[in-house]
């Protein structure tokens, strides 16, 4: 990479003497040029640098000339945003142009259109605009359309520009941003973590200033949520503890697990307090400080020569986030399943293929370059087990695999760590199909080569090997006269999957046929009005059609539907997990998912019932007298979910 | 030194150049560029170039000209090699400098002077309709000895005068006649196909006498090509360079730039396939300014003038033992047929150290791509550069297959 960085800069130099050199008749060309140079180094922080040097020269050579990015005062940072995702060369000419404007608010480069305050306020605008861009949380909209290299640029030219420019004017939304990203309580939360350790490079955030409390209790929760914690490193916190009154461990335990708990996010301190607690046999400290309810307690109680061992040999700075997960499990009681401890028992001694440990060290999960592969395997998947519905995708197009590790999280956790330990060992992963056995070795198609590792070390070590299965079984199940789901699905996810299954899309008629039908299936299998009040006992697999912001037809998507209630206000909503990293999309026609304060739990999200079952084309159900109750859904209900339909992706398609 | 260059077409690089060698110059194009030339105070007289009548003929545009004082004028596109044929001829006063350019125009007349000549060419014929064409198929066939049920031999079909290969067709059978050729491509040149290695030179001329001479390798006939061509062809640098010098002397060429096609058979025979007088496509100067660190464009117009002095010429070109430090080639991107919607630029390309730069753009909002006669427009170049020739090759050919829009 180096001797391609430093080509770069050589090639960039002549690229900006030539553009330099040019005159208006060739300018336009040479600007081109030189940005398909910008392109390559802005792929590497040096090379950010190294353009950030020569902007003034870059800009005064000419390389905006005739184009929308020549008056800096007419820029518009709504704009910004839509440019961004275009490619190149207009990415490229946007991020040159945000460079710029950076150069005039620190006043480096000055420009008769802006003064660098007005610089300052147009980077803050186009910053809390595009967060979801600069973190990489990705809607379906963006994924589809952003390569990952194109959105590191992206990603690495903003953090330049954040590095160098006072947060002051965001610090509110970063807050809202925080709180939301939270909310859902990811496993993967190296996200959040790099918001907060930009937070921190670059802000002074006085305490006496109320506005800075919320952005500063995320940052407590990484980087220490007591005074003393923060105030030492993790070494040097380890020591305090040992000359700290019975009163004051008492309450840094507390601390510690209150904010565990309410923000998931666990700093590196913890991992030594617990461990300070299990050697002086603080019992009663160790529940406060892994927020342990009273199932956890007595969970604790009855496998604790387990959990101690756990946490002495496989617990480390690097992956501290494994304490949330331990707790979370507690919580949920998982250890009194004989076949889940077994498993994590076996998990624990076990030895990794060579191929998955190479994987899991690439987890951006750590940044610790000496990770040991098994402890990291061991917290992602106490965390997994923890945190069902915080399984993310990352910038992987492996929807059904997230689907499936959440839903066997929940109801089938043993099967889960089995299909751990059996990859992580032979890395291979086997399963059934319609009497077949699909081995994921036998399959060369697959994504492995063009992985995002920005995921959990348990998806990082399971998902290529579920996404093989899952796309053998596609292709095996494909020229029938259904939807290749209706097979796969069950084979896939297992006997929770129901029996009976609908597709809007008629593989006989090619075309969306009796849609009516479909819906008012839909309703009386989901619906408490019309289901008879029947709880979803099981995640359902749902294949939506997933819309932009305009509800133009993007493409497919897998969630699962959880549950079905009445908000506060009394509106029935569907809750459904979107494996997608981040539950808050919009999808046109005022349908925007919500995550939190609708009634959510942590990870779900959530949408009115009709607006909903208008993006759903394939769906399991319980076929018993799914009939009789079809024909109590009323027509109106019907035709608002076709309206809203017809008037999205149903543009794409005929309908009979 | 040229009082003033009259540059006939359309060409900002070329315009680029010549502002910067600091000579007198004006150009010679369609009413429709005047607007942009006002603006980039560029001396412009809009000629309608593609008409010939009272109003539009040399005597008239000569007597245009005057104002500008020109005495020199400089063909860049295919369709103004004779208006500036027609010029120089006033200007040198000399009237075969009209019919020799004519010769770069027409095929067939071009074909007839190498053969006469003593260049190597291959069995031609004027064709007028589609039995002409059977009957050269048939005649070609039994001068190559087939036995009955053998395939027919190969032949290439070419309007006179049209750059590139555009209208250039490739009859392989008796049945390609029906099914490729038109009825308005006649009359047109027929050729038995040329085996062996197909490159360019360019070859610039000054009083008679070549003053400088690079060779093009082409990867893929109008997608590809480095410069300066890898030591195979490199190494027959004596054999090409006798070739040039006698088709200079065939022709009768005294200023210029020309740019020669030939094929290298198995057994180092050379064929003459055509030869242009104008800037050639494929970014081939910009290439050859880049290998050999000179401004080929620059060099490309004053070979044109007469009145050049020994030291101006030196002053542009390379020293004789100038050796160059890279390959340089490039790609040029074609989008395939059919709906476009964006550009994607490969990871693996931005990861290459060979890859200097490109200049491709976004298409407009789901462009269409229809069929291109010819080589069309190319959507933009990749550029390259590298020590090793056989990578630069190994590129080239794997990119001119990348699908850049998709």
């Amino acid at each position: 990479m180096n001797e391609v960085l430093e080509k770069g800069q050589k090639l960039l130099d002549k690229h900006l003497k030539a553009l330099e050199e040019a005159s208006s008749l060739t300018k336009k060309d040479k600007a081109l040029k030189l940005l398909s140079q910008a392109d390559r180094l802005m792929r590497s922080e040096k090379g950010v640098a190294y353009i950030y040097e020569q902007i003034d020269r870059i800009v005064a050579a000419g390389v905006f000339a005739d184009t929308a990015w020549e008056k800096t005062d007419q820029l518009v940072p709504k704009l910004v945003a839509g440019t961004l995702k275009a490619g190149a060369p207009l990415t490229d000419y946007e991020l040159l142009s945000e460079l710029k404007i950076l150069a005039i608010s620190k006043g480096v480069f000055s420009d008769s259109g802006i003064s660098s305050e007005e610089a300052e306020f147009f980077l803050e605008t186009v910053i809390v605009d595009n967060l979801d861009l600069i973190y990489g949380q990705l809607n379906e909209d963006q994924r589809i359309r952003i390569t990952p290299e194109e959105l590191g640029k992206i990603q690495l030219v903003f953090r330049f520009i954040l590095e160098r420019l006072s947060v002051e004017g965001i610090k509110k939304q970063l807050a809202e941003e925080l709180k939301l990203l939270t909310a859902q309580r990811p496993v993967f939360t190296g996200h959040i973590r790099d918001i907060i350790r930009l937070l921190s490079d670059s802000v002074k955030l006085d305490e006496s200033d109320t506005k800075n409390r919320a952005l500063l209790s995320y940052l407590y929760a990484v980087k220490g949520p007591t005074e003393a914690a923060f105030e030492r490193n993790a070494s040097e916190y380890k020591s305090f503890l040992e000359n700290l009154s019975e009163e004051d461990l008492g309450e840094e335990a507390e601390t510690f697990g209150k904010s565990l708990d309410s923000k998931g996010l666990v700093s590196e301190h913890h991992v030594e307090l617990i461990k300070f607690l299990i050697k002086g046999d603080h019992k009663k400290f160790l529940n406060l400080s892994l927020a342990l309810n009273k199932i956890g307690k007595a969970e604790i109680d009855a496998h604790r020569t387990f959990v101690y061992q756990l946490i002495n040999e496989h617990f480390e700075h690097y992956y501290s986030q494994a304490v949330y997960g331990l707790s979370s499990m507690l919580n949920r009681s998982l250890l009194s399943r004989p076949a889940v401890k077994n498993a994590l028992e076996h998990l624990c001694q076990m030895k990794l293929h060579p191929t998955i440990s190479k994987r899991l060290v690439k987890t951006a999960a750590t940044k610790a370059t000496n990770a040991d592969a098994l402890k990291l395997l061991i917290g992602g998947t106490l965390n997994t087990l923890g945190q069902p519905l915080g399984v993310g995708q990352g910038m992987n197009p492996t929807c059904q695999s997230a689907r499936g590790i959440s839903l066997w999280s929940d109801h089938a956790p043993a099967k889960l760590i089995n299909m751990i330990i059996s990859v992580a060992a032979s890395n291979n992963l086997e399963m059934r199909f319609e009497g077949d056995i699909i081995a994921s070795k036998d399959i060369l198609d697959g994504l492995t080569q063009e992985f995002d590792y920005k995921m959990d070390p348990l998806s990082v070590v399971l998902v290529p090997h579920l996404d093989k299965i899952y796309n053998e079984m596609m292709k095996r199940a494909s020229m029938r006269t259904d939807d290749p789901h209706k097979w796969v699905n069950p084979a896939f996810y297992g006997h929770w999957i129901p029996t009976g299954f609908s597709s809007a899309y008629s593989y006989i008629m090619l075309s969306i046929h009796q849609y009516d039908n479909f819906t008012a299936c839909f309703f009386a299998a989901f619906h408490p009005d019309y289901n008879e009040n029947r709880k979803v006992a099981y995640p359902i697999p749902i294949g939506l059609f997933i819309t932009s912001s305009k509800a133009e037809m993007l493409g497919f998507h897998a969630v699962s539907l959880l549950r079905v209630a009445k908000d506060e206000e009394g509106v029935v909503r569907i809750y459904f997990l979107n494996p997608n990293n981040e539950g808050r999309q919009d999808w046109g026609q005022e349908i925007i998912p919500s995550v939190h304060g609708k009634g959510e739990e942590a990870g779900e999200s959530s949408l009115p019932f009709e607006e909903f079952a208008s993006r759903v084309y394939a769906y399991h159900y319980i076929p018993t007298g799914i009939e009789e109750r079809m024909k109590k859904v009323p027509k109106k209900l019907l035709e608002k979910v076709k309206k809203l339909a017809e008037e999205s992706w149903g543009k794409k398609y005929i309908w009979t | 030194m040229a009082n003033c260059f009259a540059l006939m077409g359309w060409s900002l690089p070329v315009i680029e150049s010549v502002q910067k060698l600091n000579k007198p110059y004006v150009v010679v194009s369609f009413p429709d560029f005047e607007s942009y030339a006002k603006e980039h105070d560029i001396p412009f007289l809009p000629y309608q170039l593609d008409e010939w009548s009272d109003r539009s003929n040399a005597r008239d545009l000569e007597e245009k000209l005057k104002a500008f004082g020109v005495d020199v004028a400089v063909p860049l596109f295919e369709e103004t090699v004779e208006w500036a044929g027609a010029l120089n001829s006033i200007y040198r006063d000399d009237p075969r400098v009209l019919n020799r350019a004519m010769l770069f125009r027409d095929k067939a007349m071009m074909k007839r002077k190498a053969l006469i000549e003593g260049l190597r060419v291959g069995y031609f014929e004027i064709v007028y309709n589609n039995e002409d064409v059977h009957r050269f198929i048939d005649r070609l066939n039994v001068a190559q000895l087939q036995l009955p049920n053998e395939e027919d031999a190969w032949a290439h079909m070419k309007p006179f005068s049209a750059a590139g290969t555009v209208g250039h067709r490739f009859i392989k059978t008796h049945a390609d006649v029906e099914e490729k050729v038109k009825p308005e491509d006649y009359p047109c040149l027929i050729e038995s196909h040329l085996a062996g290695k197909e490159f360019s030179c360019e070859a610039f001329i000054h009083g008679g006498e070549l003053r400088f001479l690079n060779i093009t390798e082409y990867v893929k006939l109008g997608y590809s090509n480095f410069i300066p061509a890898g030591p195979e062809l490199q190494a027959k640098r004596p054999l090409i360079e006798d070739a040039i010098n006698r088709l200079i002397k065939a022709f009768g060429i005294e200023y210029g730039m020309i740019h020669p096609e030939w094929f290298l058979n198995e057994k180092d025979e050379l064929f003459f396939g055509e030869v242009a007088c104008r800037i050639p496509g494929g970014h081939i100067l910009e290439l050859a300014s880049k290998a050999y660190n000179f401004d080929a464009l620059a060099a490309f117009v004053l070979c044109h003038d007469p009145n050049a002095t020994e030291q101006e010429l030196a002053a542009i070109f390379p020293p004789k033992d100038f050796e160059i430090d890279d390959y340089v080639g490039n790609v040029m991107v074609f989008p395939k047929r059919g709906n476009i919607s964006k550009l994607e630029i490969p990871e693996e390309l931005l990861e290459e150290s060979y890859f200097e730069d490109h200049n491709l753009q976004p298409p407009y909002a789901s462009q269409k791509v229809s069929d291109r006669e010819g080589f069309g427009n190319h959507f933009g170049t990749i550029n390259f550069r590298g020590k090793n020739p056989e990578k630069i090759k190994t590129l080239l050919e794997h990119y001119q297959d990348v699908p850049f829009y998709v």
